[in-house]
């Protein structure tokens, strides 16, 4: 049996997977991406709340479907956008703040509405989930990480890495939460393969300008963009290949938006680590937990350019969300 | 907008031009000379790898190759980015040259099998789910079409050829464990275009070319390079372990950056009883530590240099009269 088992799988949802932040780190030579959270900023803020280290071990459930039940009791916390309805035997309970649960309760987290794509739940003490390579991550793609690699099935059990962790109650003031909406902005920098020597000038201004549409097909791997044929400022790709987004492989940046061809190609946790491909802009670490917000098939994204020094500024005001001290009693 | 060029080094004196490129606000792209497939640019990531590696620059945390450029990431809030170019600049123009560079390198042997039934499924998957007229598909196979695109009299010439090199893994990537070789014989000369569109499906452990490229596929996944074989289960190491005594499990690749690969020809028999070997974890990899001499490759490259011309207009009059996928 696992030990310290404190939830069992019920409904496991669309894909739901253990993960940890920030992942993999440093294995890229290796071939091997980060994997970790989607949405880096609703994880940790679900495992600051019960007062783990913001990166431990906690679940990531897309599409906002997911149930267990507690084996002992424990406590927990739900963040994510508001269409995560979170209720312990069938009554409602607040997300964005801890709350404790008895052994034979039943967690479940449902869709309530349109906004935001991935909850998390972190459980006090943190999931007692081995690292390999480093982290508890899951990378789906390698099997990698997490409860076998995979995927959580019914009746997985997981127990917790520190039973006797406390912390009191708390909640994340609203001021201080991610913002979700369906016509997303994404932070860029232009580049590496920008212009003048891959994109016109007039090609950077309409990759600014165009509302662009995710595809269905968008997972942990990609976000893909509707297609758009760009001029681009060379014929073809030389002796990297036919059309003028071809490279000889390089390595890719993590948040790299890439031309696939004629389809831009924002990668994901659980991307490759290098390709044949032109990376046109690269979506700064302030905004990199967007992506995992961005709703498949539905919503939109619009891509603001900044400069390198905003971009930093902007991530030191996310971080600054996320510090322990951010999270009030309640 | 403003520029992803941080910083150039002018070519000068066989060196390449190099440019610092921005690459987000935690990766600045280090790229040697022009798009072109010559291994001197991949020697030159190399060398800087190996100067970083021994004397890494604060605030740099990772560096990972491709053919023609280093990725450094980097932690903004522990070095000024400025100040991390001027450094990897300053380590760009005085890294090793060429002719002085040894590159730490293993030998590994591999055993490879022609044409297997693996091979076949994908290819024939993919003529019924695909694209039943793609060039690469018909008449024949993959193999025949490496065998038209190069000029090869027969699929023999064409395995011989593959055979009689020692190949270059330039980097690894993609996926992990993934080695992407380059041929050291510089009459090899070897290429052939991808697939149009992508194959849904690749068997674990085959081996195919894209452009001059040689990959072996660690996992099964789809794909887009032409497969002619199937080599031994390539990703060792990196499943869950128990933690030994609370520290991290350590990756053990069977192949890291700068190693060379020879592959000796076995039935698919064999390949079989080997690969059920490897999974019962009973199979020793033929791995020899051999140091890389840049200037002896240097030397081939220049002796054979005429014949080199020869061997690629050849190849190029064949290519020409087939058709791209």
């Amino acid at each position: 049996m696992t030990p310290n088992a404190t939830i069992e799988v019920i409904d496991p949802g669309l894909q739901t997977t253990v993960q940890a932040w920030p992942g993999r780190i440093g294995f890229a030579a290796l071939g091997y991406s980060p994997a970790g959270p989607m949405d880096h900023v609703s994880f940790r803020a679900a495992n600051v709340l019960v007062g783990n280290p913001g990166g431990a071990p906690a679940l990531e459930v897309p599409m906002v479907e997911f149930s267990c039940v507690l084996l002992r009791r424990a406590r927990l916390a739900v963040t994510g956008p508001d269409q995560a309805r979170l209720t312990v035997n069938e009554v409602e309970v607040p997300t964005w703040q801890t709350f404790d649960g008895n052994e034979g309760d039943e967690v479940r987290i449902s869709r309530a509405g349109d906004i935001g794509f991935r909850a998390y739940v972190a459980v006090a003490g943190g999931l007692d989930v081995p690292a390999v390579f480093g982290s508890a991550a899951t990378a789906l793609v390698t099997d990698t990480g997490g409860v076998q690699g995979r995927a959580l099935v019914r009746g997985d059990q997981l127990g917790v890495a520190d039973a006797r962790a406390t912390n009191g109650h708390r909640r994340l003031p609203e001021e201080l939460r991610p913002r979700y909406t369906t016509d997303w902005e994404v932070e860029v920098l232009p580049g590496p393969h920008a212009v003048p020597d891959h994109l016109t000038v007039e090609d950077w201004d309409e990759l600014l300008a165009t509302t662009w549409r995710v595809d269905l097909n968008s997972d942990r791997i990609a976000t893909r963009l509707h297609p758009h044929r760009f001029r681009w400022a060379r014929a073809d790709g030389g002796p990297a290949g036919g059309h003028p987004s071809n490279m000889l492989d390089t390595p890719y940046p993590a948040g790299g938006v890439l031309a696939n061809g004629d389809v831009l190609t924002i990668l994901g946790a659980d991307s490759y680590t290098s390709g044949g491909f032109a990376v046109v802009a690269t979506v700064p670490h302030c905004a990199i937990w967007k992506l995992g917000q961005v709703r498949p098939g539905r919503d939109t994204i619009r891509f603001r350019e900044v400069t390198y020094d905003e971009a930093v500024a902007l991530d030191q005001k996310v971080e600054f969300g996320l510090a322990p001290t951010r999270a009030v009693p309640t | 907008m403003s520029s992803a060029l941080l910083h150039l080094i002018d070519a000068d004196d066989g060196r390449p031009v190099v440019r610092f490129l921005q690459a987000g606000d935690r990766q600045v792209l280090v790229e040697f000379g022009e798009v072109e497939v010559d291994l001197r640019l991949n020697f030159h990531v190399h060398a800087l790898l190996q100067d970083l590696r021994a004397r890494p620059i604060e605030g740099a945390l990772e560096v990972v190759p491709g053919f023609r450029a280093a990725m450094v990431r980097y932690e903004p809030a522990e070095v000024d980015r400025a100040d991390l170019v001027e450094a990897l600049a300053t380590r760009a123009r005085e890294a090793t040259e060429l002719a002085d560079l040894v590159i730490p390198s293993r030998l590994i042997t591999l055993p490879v099998a022609f044409d297997d039934e693996m091979t076949r499924e994908a290819v024939n998957r993919y003529r019924v789910t695909t694209r039943l007229d793609a060039p690469n598909v018909g008449p024949g196979d993959n193999i025949d079409y490496i065998v038209r695109y190069n000029g090869f009299a027969d699929r023999e010439e064409f395995f011989a050829r593959f055979l009689a090199t020692t190949w270059w893994n330039a980097f690894i990537g993609y996926f992990p464990g993934l080695p992407s070789l380059y041929a050291l014989d510089p009459l090899a000369q070897l290429s052939a275009p991808k697939y149009n569109p992508a194959r849904m499906w690749t068997a674990e452990g085959a081996v195919g070319i894209g452009g001059p490229c040689v990959v072996l596929y660690p996992i099964e996944a789809p794909g887009g390079y032409q497969l002619f074989g199937r080599t031994l289960p390539i990703r060792t190491g990196d499943q869950p372990q128990p933690p030994a005594a609370g520290g991290p499990t350590v990756p053990d690749p069977l192949f890291r950056a700068g190693d060379r690969v020879r592959f000796t020809r076995v039935t698919e028999q064999e390949l079989l009883d080997q690969r059920l070997q490897v999974l019962e974890g009973n199979y020793r990899f033929d791995v020899v530590t051999s140091d890389f001499v840049v200037a002896e490759h240097l030397a081939d490259r220049e002796r054979l240099a005429a014949e080199v011309e020869k061997v690629a207009r050849f190849r190029r009059r064949a290519a020409e009269r087939v058709e791209i996928p």
